[in-house]
């Protein structure tokens, strides 16, 4: 009797990442990790766990503080044929080399008019929580997704963490695959084996016809939330995680919106001229006629991360600013608006500020 | 610091240590200067390009 090849696995966000890339090194001997900390025990959050041993050191390369250099080193090698995953243990630290990814991976392709391509991956870590404060913790996927040559993915489940970093290391482009650290926390059933995610758009998380919510990295955790205890209340929103801002592709949004009638985007980042911007302007200019309210946006405040717990407790967008925002949108009664909003404050009463919520462990 | 140019200081080590003569050194440039010299002329004798294929090659 033949074994079924596929079978699942519940798995964390950081697992998948892990497991991704010991499949990779394993299946593509061009593939190689670089960075700092890639060989430290600590593994980077448990993402390259073992590989050094595994793989040794001309595989899983550890490197100098020298992030410009290092990026540089990984676009030629990816010039020259090899296939590098670069490492960042912050998005932050990918500052010290955006000359690198702006200018030489984004544009190689075009400038060679399609001699060179740049197969390159670089990894990078959204920080949340005690002890980050405003250095540590932004998430700066709108200053890549603004650069045409590169791809940007944002994955929220642990199934994507998984298969799109797959996807991301056979695509042929320079990719910047944003991690939220508590994303890294996320459960979830995961194909095992050779398991590819398609970078293609947004995915629906779930059905409704009230109103289109559209959420990215780990904002859509807190959206999910959200959805249940609206749902709770007879309210049943379109739930979309974006997973690639860029090429940002809006078809099913723009099919919803013309549903629902209203929208609201939660972006992980700040809210001024985050993803949300961008996504609003496609559907005002695409489906006007269908809007029923001006659409809205929920972000962070314009201002840096705080490091203090009792100023970052006001910070960050939560599921209940979501249930609200949504709930408004979709002209829900007050009463059932306080009602949802007051469950899932109550639900994260209990448990202390600035740690993963833990009824973030799918499976969704 | 134009007697520390690295360029100038890196072919001195280079012919010092034996790796390369001056002999090579000059074939070396002439090889790459006819190099230059050739593309800039393929460039002039070509077209400019289709301006329908400016958004082409953004990707792979």
């Amino acid at each position: 009797m033949p074994k079924p090849e596929l079978t699942e696995r519940q798995q964390s966000g950081a697992e998948g990442i892990r497991d991704a890339l010991d499949i990779a090194l394993e299946k593509n001997a061009s593939v190689f990790l670089i960075g700092e900390g890639v060989a430290d025990p600590k593994g980077i959050f448990g993402t390259t766990t073992g590989l050094i041993d595994k793989y040794g050191s001309q595989r899983v390369v550890e490197t100098p503080i020298a992030e410009n250099g290092f990026t540089g080193v990984a676009i030629g090698a990816a010039m020259m044929g090899q296939r590098p995953v670069v490492i960042h243990q912050r998005v932050e630290f990918a500052l010290l080399a955006m000359e690198q990814i702006v200018n030489n991976a984004a544009k190689t392709h075009y400038v060679s008019d399609g001699a060179h391509s740049l197969p390159m991956v670089v990894r990078l870590v959204v920080g949340r929580g005690w002890g980050q404060g405003p250095l540590h913790s932004q998430s700066l996927e709108t200053l890549f997704g603004y650069v045409p040559g590169l791809k940007v993915l944002m994955p929220a489940t642990a199934e994507d963490c998984k298969g799109m970093l797959l996807s991301a290391i056979e695509d042929n482009n320079p990719v910047i695959f944003l991690e939220h650290r508590w994303v890294h926390y996320v459960q979830g059933r995961v194909p095992t084996g050779y398991h590819l995610s398609p970078i293609d758009g947004p995915k629906r998380l779930w059905r409704g016809e009230k109103v289109t919510v559209v959420s990215s990295s780990y904002m859509t955790l807190e959206a999910i939330q959200a959805a249940r205890a609206l749902s709770e209340q007879g309210c049943e929103i379109d739930l979309f995680d974006l997973r690639v801002l860029r090429p940002l592709k809006l078809d099913d949004v723009i099919e919803s919106v013309r549903r629902t009638g209203r929208l609201l985007v939660v972006d992980t980042g700040w809210k001024i001229l985050g993803p949300g911007a961008e996504i609003v302007a496609q559907v005002v200019e695409r489906c006007f006629e269908a809007l029923q309210a001006p659409p809205q946006r929920l972000g962070l405040p314009d201002h840096p991360t705080p490091s203090s717990k009792s100023l970052a407790a006001a910070f960050y967008v939560r599921a209940e600013d979501i249930a609200i925002a949504a709930g408004v949108l979709a002209e829900l009664s007050r009463g059932a608006i306080e009602r949802a909003a007051s469950k899932l404050s109550a639900e994260r009463q209990s448990h202390p500020i600035d740690v993963p919520h833990p009824s973030f462990q799918g499976p969704f | 610091w134009r007697e520390r140019c690295p360029i100038d200081l890196y072919r001195l080590r280079l012919t010092e240590s034996g790796i390369i003569d001056a002999v090579q050194d000059r074939l070396l440039e002439e090889s790459i200067e006819s190099e230059i010299a050739e593309a800039f002329d393929v460039a002039k004798a070509s077209p400019f390009p289709d301006p329908l294929t400016v958004s082409h090659n953004v990707y792979a």
